[in-house]
């Protein structure tokens, strides 16, 4: 208790130092800023660790103090011979041998003395030992990529409460720095509704062009053939459509085979709510649920019984009635859907991206008069996952593993090097210092993926990149990269921000959603193939309130207004 | 009399012949629905994905390729797979067998008391559990996570098993029999080892066959108690490859935020989706007909009563 | 079962009687409790002591609180789901899927068992017998997989073969709603069949042959054959199978359900487990999912003890 005190004690001191010299440094930029502070704070460190000891005997090892001393990092081993337990995810993609391995985790144990036992638990058991380790009461110190929003609103007392004793003020500043900067006010989404905060943000996406989601392409050979423009009415869009199916478009003397539009339910990003963006209605992230409210300067509104969305269904089962719909993509395989891509069948389609060079990305085009439309996608989104390290109640040295976490993210090189791996490997520097992923010459037969994967820690065991340092990556010579840009001025300025939300909430909605989903999807893919009468219209409305659908708006505006 | 009896012969030999036919027909018929789709999983092994899924692969394999054979057996997983997989399954099933044949009897004998109440007991088991996290205490408690022992163990004993045991000695090993041993002096060990397992060859085949084929196809163990991956069995392998091969329907949240990851796993799914069924089913596909030696007729009673 | 015939019909009897008659029994049959040693110490592991855990079907459980500890919520995880407006719905397609797949799928094994004993060459038997029996090993997500690929209206070989016979060669199997149940119980039928078969060829070995023999010298042909001595045989066996089979009624596996569902088809395919499934598992409602989980199984098990009560009564041959 006594030796936690002191630290505080210190921990307060060293605050006010970073902040004394911060200011007098003038805004020179993180980098020079933490390097500054920890020089200031070595030599009270090190008088400090004469007085109380924290068991770093065995650990004041030579190569500890060899290169780094020199350096003037001396501080960064404050903890040195600590070690800590940490439950990370090994991702399928990760084909290396072991956390241990990882460049970053050995640059981090070298700075900074602090030796991780990793746990790693494979992606495809994560949930069964997350349940099996919560309930058996045998805690690590941490977890690492493992929990999500929900664990740990469930469960808080079973984490840490870092928000206490300005823990992260002191021992993550870069952290916080970081979250600051980034301007998507990560801190408040980390904060839950009692004002703790359990856990640090990681990445989930990392490039820029997954703003918009699923884009439509179409076959720009065929229209090439056919001499037609890209079409941009929904006239222009069915008679291109015709134009595919009535003609031999890819030339095999079968005038039948081809399919002028599809899409796959199973595809991440290629849902057939996608194509009602023409109609205004659009979503924030891949999934169908996402489509179902759009928010407004603040206001959530309702998009599931609008007339553009009767009107979205009915054109769309005109063309499914006149065989320009390929309706198998209510049920084919992801892998189906790529064969009939691969194949060179399809005329237009919705998906992430495709390799084939004969498409174009094409921005949905005006669904029906007077209507604003739009894409999904959002401008500003938050590349982020809240819960990437999760400290447990039981952590041994809760301000050794901050520590350590703020070291990853003590530079824009050591962010990169958890996320992606190695520079010149699998991310590189450009001559003004821009940061990009992959190589600057790719080499045949490496996937960056896997690379990243593998030598990096991976999205979401990597601490949050801010935007800014994320946007030099940006790849204009692919379709999907191009249409991006085309988009971005469709994209929407708001969404809902990821917050920790308390579990009986959570527990609310869900049971409006098992419900309320089902039904809303039924009905529009069953509207596609038999077409809607007023009757059916009607009995639909009367379904949504049934399945609660005003309730579930109630919630997100509630969400949104931050009432919980 | 004599030609009346003749005529029936022939009319017997007819109606056994159309019969005969009948029954080929049949077998025959079901058989080729059967086996054009496992035809269909070897072939497509061996063929770009891309043939596959485009529904064009009928009958020969087109666009031959070993690609996913070799992925498959780069993985060092699949090879300390085999071995674990195998070790299990031998373990479990001599296990299992032990216990249920040995139960089985036991209930199939009408003079033991309790008999009802203890099958109750059985029964209930196969509609109430404690669920998976109790479970996992419990044998934490004993000491046995991340132990091959518990791989094993558990999972060997199914009252479903010992049910049909049971019914099959009830009908098959007459009362007579065990009377006439008793008065011989023969004792209950005895009884069952020199008389009531050779003449329950058939019924313990099937038990093994059925516990061994438990055993291979089941990952569900190794999810909950194993943390090494080491002891992993080669069911885990298999089920992650289809697990990503359907993750749509899976709805990993991970795949989903991050597209690329989502888009190289497919792939690498696709590739190997067909031939990772080969590898790992062909091995038990092949106990089959070495249990179906036990299927022979007439070992039976006859030459006991005799 | 006879034995309990025989104890009925003995009389009444003293206590002292019984008594004497239960030592003796004891007495000479303690080995049988030796032989019932192994599994009974397995159920009491590994299914009688984690049993606390149903409790939670009535607490809110969480981890931090246990199982002992979770507050105490009585029926609320039941009500929650009887009052959900689909309740009705996929009760009823839970029981349409299962008693069809107990319809189709029960008879067809022991057809298939008495085929194949017929069968005289022996080599085509037994590769008969082992490709009927491969299916089993294919997993669900690949034959749901092959099913969408082989009924599929653009591209799949069902729908060529159609329209040669004169079908419209479009029709879209895996997306109609009424063809769903036939998909889910055919598909079933054809993994299955082989390998239910098994067990009834195995009770066909112990048929007596004298009998067949017998039979054959008076005349008789091979139906009335296997109608009078092969099937009366194996009976008890189909008896056992066919009253286990029916308690397990309420409750179809999820995960075949689940790979077959799509929004199209989703009002005759959402079953109590893939309702389990969405609610449960994917927001950690350990108590919800154990809740109706255990509803299942009482309504299962009441079910069991009705029909195999009926069984002990018209056929003598019962669980316990």
């Amino acid at each position: 208790m006594k030796r936690k005190g002191l630290r505080r004690l210190l921990a307060l001191t060293l605050c006010a130092a970073l902040t004394a010299c911060a200011t007098a440094c003038g805004g020179n930029g993180g980098n020079a800023e933490s390097k500054e502070n920890q020089e200031q704070g070595a030599q009270e460190q090190s008088a400090q660790k004469e007085t109380e000891d924290e068991g770093t005997e065995e650990a004041e090892s030579p190569e500890n103090q060899g290169t780094d001393a020199a350096d003037g990092e001396i501080p960064l081993d404050y903890f040195a011979g600590t070690e800590l337990t940490i439950a990370v995810i090994k991702m399928s993609a990760d084909k290396g041998d072991g956390y241990d391995e990882k460049p970053i985790v050995k640059k981090a144990e070298e700075a900074t003395g602090i030796h991780i036992n990793w746990i790693e638990i494979e992606d495809t058991v994560k949930d069964e030992r997350k349940s099996t380790m919560l309930a058996g009461g045998e805690l690590p110190d941490a977890f690492l990529g493992i929990m999500g929003n929900d664990d740990v609103v469930q469960n808080e007392e079973l984490f840490y409460d870092i928000s206490q004793d300005g823990l992260l003020e002191t021992y993550a500043p870069d952290v916080l720095r970081d979250y600051e900067q980034g301007g998507q006010g990560v801190l408040e989404m980390l904060t839950l509704s009692d004002g703790s905060i359990r856990s640090l943000a990681g990445n989930i996406g990392s490039s820029r062009d997954s703003e918009p989601v699923g884009i439509m392409m179409i076959n720009k050979a065929w229209l090439d053939q056919l001499n037609l423009e890209v079409p941009a009415t929904a006239d222009e869009f069915y008679q291109v459509l015709c134009a595919f199916r009535d003609n031999d478009m890819n030339g095999d003397g079968d005038a039948t085979d081809e399919i002028p539009l599809s899409f796959a339910n199973s595809n991440w990003a290629g849902n057939f709510i996608n194509f009602a963006n023409s109609f205004g209605i659009a979503g924030y992230h891949d999934g169908a649920s996402s489509y179902y409210l759009m928010l407004e300067d603040g206001k959530v509104n309702s998009t599931m019984d609008t007339e553009n969305y009767r009107a979205f269904l009915e054109f769309y089962h005109k063309l499914a009635q006149e065989g320009l719909l390929d309706v198998e993509g209510f049920s084919q395989s992801n892998e189906q859907y790529e064969a009939k891509i691969a194949e060179g069948k399809v005329g237009c389609m919705v998906g992430w991206d495709t390799a084939s060079e004969d498409y174009v990305g094409m921005r949905p085009f005006q669904g029906m008069d007077g209507v604003e439309v739009r894409k999904s996608g959002v401008k500003n989104y938050f590349f982020g996952m809240l819960t990437s390290l999760v400290p447990t109640a039981e952590c041994s040295n809760v301000e050794a593993l901050l520590h350590w976490w703020n070291y990853l993210s003590s530079s824009v090189e050591n962010k990169y090097m958890a996320r992606f791996g190695e520079e010149d490997v699998s991310w590189y520097r450009d001559a003004e210092g821009n940061y990009f992923i992959g190589a600057e010459t790719p080499e045949e037969g490496v996937n960056y993926t896997e690379l990243a994967y593998t030598v990096g820690l991976g999205n979401v065991t990597s601490p949050y990149i801010p935007p800014y340092e994320l946007g030099s990556e940006f790849k204009e010579d692919s379709i999907r990269g191009r249409m991006v840009l085309a988009v971005e001025d469709l994209l929407m300025d708001e969404y809902p921000l990821p917050r920790m939300v308390p579990s009986e909430k959570v527990e609310e909605r869900a049971f409006i959603e098992t419900d309320l989903f089902t039904y809303i999807g039924n009905f529009g893919a069953t509207s596609v193939l038999e077409g809607i009468t007023d009757e059916s219209w009607e009995q639909y409305l009367e379904g949504l309130r049934t399945y609660q659908y005003y309730e579930w708006l109630d919630w997100w505006q509630d969400y949104v207004d931050k009432a919980f | 009399m004599k030609t009346k009896r003749a005529n029936r012969r022939i009319k017997q030999a007819w109606d056994d012949s159309i019969f005969d036919i009948c029954c080929n027909l049949f077998l025959t018929l079901f058989v080729i629905i059967v086996f054009y789709p496992i035809y269909f999983v070897v072939v497509a092994s061996f063929t770009e994905p891309t043939y596959v899924n485009s529904g064009a692969l009928l009958l020969y394999p087109k666009e031959f390729t070993l690609s996913g054979y070799k992925a498959i057996f780069a993985e060092e997983r699949v090879w300390s797979g085999y071995f674990n997989t195998i070790l299990y399954t031998l373990g479990g099933t001599v296990a299992g067998t032990a216990a249920v044949v040995m139960a089985g009897y036991a209930f199939s004998r009408k003079d033991l008391p309790g008999a009802g109440l203890l099958m109750k007991l059985y029964v209930f088991t196969m509609y109430f559990g404690g669920g998976t996290i109790p479970l996992f205490l419990v044998v934490r408690r004993l000491g046995l996570v991340d132990t091959r022992a518990i791989m094993i163990l558990l999972g060997c004993v199914s009252t479903y098993n010992i049910i049909v045991v049971r019914s099959f000695m009830q009908s098959n090993i007459p009362e007579e029999l065990y009377d006439a041993a008793i008065i011989d002096g023969c004792g209950q060990g005895k009884f069952f080892l020199k008389v009531v397992l050779p003449l329950s060859k058939a019924v313990v085949s099937v038990i093994v066959m059925y516990i061994a084929v438990g055993y291979w196809n089941s990952y569900f163990n190794a999810m909950i108690f194993l943390t090494d991956a080491g002891k992993y069995p080669l069911q885990m392998y298999l089920r992650e490859i289809l697990l990503i091969s359907s993750i749509s329907a899976t709805n990993n949240a991970q795949m989903i935020s991050d597209p690329e990851y989502a888009r190289y796993m497919q792939t690498m799914a696709q590739v190997v989706k067909y031939s990772i069924i080969v590898v790992s089913t062909a091995p038990i596909i092949c106990v089959y007909p070495f249990i179906q030696k036990y299927f022979v007729k007439g070992v039976m009673i006859g030459s006991v009563k005799g | 079962m006879k034995h309990v015939k025989a104890k009925t019909s003995v009389g009444p009897l003293s206590g002292e009687q019984k008594r004497r008659r239960l030592v003796r029994a004891l007495k000479r049959n303690w080995v049988l409790y030796v032989f019932l040693l192994p599994s009974l110490v397995y159920i009491i592991l590994f299914c009688y002591w984690p049993m606390y855990g149903l409790q939670i079907a009535f607490r809110n459980f969480k981890f931090k609180d246990g199982f002992w500890g979770s507050e105490w919520v009585g029926l609320r995880w039941f009500e929650k789901f009887l009052s959900t407006p689909r309740f009705w719905g996929i009760l009823k397609n839970t029981l349409v899927l299962s008693i069809y797949s107990l319809i189709a799928g029960f008879p067809l094994p022991v057809i298939l068992a008495l085929v194949l004993n017929n069968v005289r060459n022996v080599r085509w038997k037994k590769f008969a017998q082992t490709i009927t029996y491969m299916p089993h090993f294919i997993a669900v997500t690949v034959l749901v997989g092959m099913m969408s690929l082989f009924f599929s209206p653009s591209s799949g070989f069902v729908n060529t073969l159609l329209s040669y016979l004169g079908g419209s060669g479009d029709t879209y199997f895996m997306g109609t709603p009424r063809y769903f149940s036939h998909m889910y119980v055919w598909s079933g039928v054809w993994q299955g069949m082989g390998w239910g078969s098994i067990i009834y060829l195995a009770a066909l070995a112990g048929v007596d042959q004298e009998l067949h023999e017998a039979a054959n010298i008076d005349g008789a042909n091979k139906l009335k054959r296997i109608w009078h001595i092969d099937l009366p045989s194996i009976l008890p066996t189909v008896i056992i199978l066919l009253v286990m089979s029916c308690g397990s009624i309420v409750g179809v596996g999820y995960e075949k359900v689940y790979l077959m569902q799509n929004s199209l088809n989703v009002e005759v395919s959402e079953v109590i487990s893939t309702y389990v499934y969405r609610t449960g598992l994917g927001n950690r409602q350990y108590s919800y999912s154990t809740a109706i989980g255990l509803l299942n199984n009482l309504v299962n098990i009441v079910i069991l003890a009705i029909v195999n009560k009926v069984s002990g009564k018209l056929s003598g041959i019962s669980l316990w």
